[in-house]
């Protein structure tokens, strides 16, 4: 983009331009300043420079090419759950960053969870939500609206919005195609119908992602004799990335990471391997609630998945961050 | 040649000895049987927890009938390993010196005891094999326990399915293109043993 000045475009060449976006009457006096050796130097190159903002636009997407051209082709799983998934304004920074992702070549799969929405829910259908250990039971009517909650509203709040941002996104439930099959979860007898993946089908995914779509997967699924399961997202997350050979896996939570000093949010662990952070988790340095992330982490690392991340779904861009980035963000495991 | 026929008194490294004597087998390989045969797994486990051989030793002399310990100067390692770590294995011994290893593509099954293994996301009972990578590597005595450390480092994720690694004594080790035999037939340039011995004395 020029200066509106015609009489600077030929002097300014090899000086950071002035941002369009300052109005004509600053840049006369930087003009009047210039010393006159620069005056050689402009009429040697006579073509018009873009200005300070579009270069620096197009140079960070020029730095971006080794990490695009690193994952072009490849399946991302991401899970997508906490914060990031309740304020409408970080949804729909992640849902646009999902998108370019996508339109980057990246082959992307989006595994969400859901819970706050199920007790509003509950609430409207006159079922009490019960509680054990700060777990949910969930009986046979709870189960009822789980169901249509995860794999009914948001589930296809998700499709839309991607769907608005201009890919498109198909929704769909374990129980399609048998994607995932569950089998009841050791604590079944007191928690209900909570189960854990007994398999995992993804021939359903294959066609899905050949064809451009991006496939937006809620974790509710069948057992062998019909019936419904409510699966921990993280986990199936973990599965699904084992199933169709996936080069990352990112957990999208509430905290930065994992942190090697509980009280010191500065102690981020940025990358560690998984005989390093089952040593932390034994030496207890791991908090209660990050231990099924990082247990379901590791064990799709085992099953070949190249990394696993922990990112902060709180950040800006984190997904970018993560991929797009040397720095990267959140907490990384590697095999 | 069976080294059956060499001092039996001296153990192996680190094998685990079926005490319960009539063990004499016409066959140097196995010396003690722990599982049922499976398949293609005839052969000595590995037990990693007694590695100083003067226990072994007591514990050998004190068998009543004496045990066919079977102790060679090579020994192959095999390790059952996940697909997706062997480059990670590879690199790992290339970086300490090993440079010789034949690998080959496996369908294999262990059970543990009730608990399944995660392939794919799927959890497998003992009715379906999965695929698995062998790693074969023959060294000398004296390498095999650093290899093993090695491989279990790099190969070792923690999950069900693991692995396992195998030890089986090798009578000879020949050299095709020199026909060199034994020693010299293991040593390759520039690998752990240059490094462990930096001067070959080449008769």
């Amino acid at each position: 983009m020029l200066v509106t000045k015609p009489s600077l475009s030929l002097a300014l060449p090899s000086v950071s331009l002035p941002n369009p976006n300052l109005n004509a009457g600053w840049a006369t006096p930087f003009a009047s300043s210039r010393p006159r050796s620069l005056r050689v130097s402009a009429s040697s190159s006579l073509a018009p420079q873009p200005a300070a903002a579009a270069l620096n636009r197009v140079g960070i997407l020029s730095e971006a090419l080794p990490f695009i051209q690193r994952f072009k082709g490849k399946t991302v799983v991401v899970k997508y759950g906490g914060a990031a998934m309740k304020s409408p304004k970080l949804q729909a920074s992640v849902i646009r960053d999902l998108v370019l992702l996508s339109c980057v070549g990246l082959r992307l799969v989006l595994v969400h969870g859901g819970g706050p929405e199920i007790n509003s829910v509950l609430h409207r259908f006159g079922v009490e939500p019960q509680f054990r250990n700060g777990l949910r039971v969930t009986d046979a009517a709870t189960m009822e609206v789980v169901e249509m909650v995860l794999a009914g509203k948001v589930n296809k709040h998700l499709v839309s919005l991607v769907c608005l941002a201009g890919a498109t996104a198909v929704g769909l439930c374990g129980k399609d195609a048998r994607l995932l099959t569950a089998r009841p979860s050791p604590d079944a007898a007191e928690l209900g119908f909570v189960g854990e993946v007994a398999r995992v089908d993804p021939s359903v995914l294959q066609p899905i992602i050949a064809s451009g779509h991006i496939p937006v997967i809620a974790t509710i699924a069948a057992d062998k004799v019909g019936q419904a399961y409510n699966i921990n997202a993280d986990t199936a997350a973990g599965e699904i990335a084992a199933a169709i050979g996936a080069e990352k896996l990112l957990l999208m939570t509430d905290v930065s990471g994992i942190l090697a000093d509980r009280d010191d949010p500065g102690s981020l662990v940025k990358e560690i391997y998984v005989a390093g952070v089952r040593r932390m988790v034994d030496e207890g340095k791991v908090g209660g609630g990050m231990i099924p992330k990082v247990e379901c982490c590791v064990r799709a690392l085992a099953q070949g998945v190249r990394t696993a991340n922990i990112i902060d779904g709180h950040v800006t861009h984190s997904l970018l961050l993560e991929i797009l980035t040397d720095e990267g963000t959140g907490t990384m495991i590697t095999g | 040649m069976p080294p059956a026929t060499t001092t039996a008194s001296v153990p192996m490294p680190g094998s685990l000895l079926n005490h319960s004597a009539s063990l004499r087998r016409p066959f140097p390989a196995a010396a003690g049987r722990l599982l049922p045969s499976r398949g293609p797994r005839p052969l000595v486990q590995v037990n990693s927890a007694p590695r100083r051989r003067p226990a072994t030793a007591a514990r050998a002399q004190s068998a009543s009938a004496p045990d066919y310990l079977p102790d060679s100067e090579f020994y192959k390692i095999e390790a059952i390993l996940r697909p997706w770590r062997v480059s990670h294995v590879s690199s790992g011994l290339l970086q300490m010196g090993i440079r010789g290893v034949t690998v080959s593509d496996v369908r294999g099954f262990g059970a543990q005891g009730g608990s399944t293994e995660r392939y794919e996301g799927s959890e497998f009972s003992e009715d379906t094999f999965i695929a698995k990578v062998k790693m074969e590597i023959v060294v000398c005595k004296e390498q095999v326990e650093p290899v093993i450390d090695k491989i279990i480092e790099k190969a070792r994720t923690g999950e069900i399915g693991d692995g396992k690694i195998f030890l089986i004594p090798v009578s000879d080790v020949v050299r095709i293109r020199t026909g060199e035999r034994g020693e010299h037939a293991e040593r390759m340039t520039g690998g752990l043993s240059d490094r462990l011995s930096p001067v070959i004395t080449i008769s």
